[in-house]
């Protein structure tokens, strides 16, 4: 596979992961049934972040399998400091919800949103460093 | 590490591409061994030996030897 085709794989794999991150915001981000029962949002909700989820490991393996060695470093230390990044932001967000001023179902796919983006700056960035 | 890679592919008149192509990898890479920006795995080094005909020794060397 040439560069420009696997530079555009990776691309449109993290724009379909980040819709997919935003849809599962959108729909997250709605007030909770006021029964305290599980409506057809929230079960729209769950499937939409399981596709998430799937969607960007499924990216990441395509682009970690496609790589050379050099890159598959590159991808090692992006995906290790994004994932670093996450892990803080997933403990802001649950102090956050502690004391209650934001909900952990939208902070989260905000932190995620985050990481994601991060990942992709870092890959720019530390393929520009090191080629 | 130190290599002579860029002397040896312009020997066969091949550019970063070319060469990029023939030992599957990208060709930032190929660029970034030649720079001494990336020491390549030792297969990845046996590899472009065994493609220039080299001896690995001949193609790379330690830079305290340089």
């Amino acid at each position: 596979m040439s560069e420009a085709k696997r530079q555009r794989t990776t691309n449109r794999n993290a724009i379909i992961v980040f819709i997919l991150f935003t849809i599962s915001l959108l729909l997250g981000s709605a007030p909770m049934d006021a029964n305290g029962g599980i409506g057809t949002r929230d079960i729209a909700w769950a499937v939409v972040s399981f596709l998430s989820f799937a969607t960007l490991l499924w990216a990441m393996f395509i682009g970690y399998k496609q790589a050379d060695e050099r890159q598959r470093g590159i991808q090692l230390q992006a995906t290790s400091i994004s994932f670093a990044t996450v892990m803080l932001g997933i403990f802001v967000a649950q102090l956050l919800d502690a004391i209650a001023i934001v909900a952990l179902k939208s902070s989260t796919q905000v932190v995620f949103m985050g990481g994601i983006i991060l990942w992709v700056i870092l890959l720019r960035v530390l393929e520009r460093r090191h080629s | 590490m130190k290599n002579t890679l860029a002397a040896l592919r312009a020997n066969y008149h091949w550019s970063q591409a070319d060469l990029a192509d023939k030992l599957d990898v990208s060709r930032q890479t190929v660029n970034a061994i030649e720079n001494d920006r990336y020491d390549p795995s030792l297969p990845l080094a046996f590899k472009i030996a065994q493609l220039f005909d080299k001896h690995i020794e001949e193609v790379f060397s330690p830079n305290d030897n340089a």
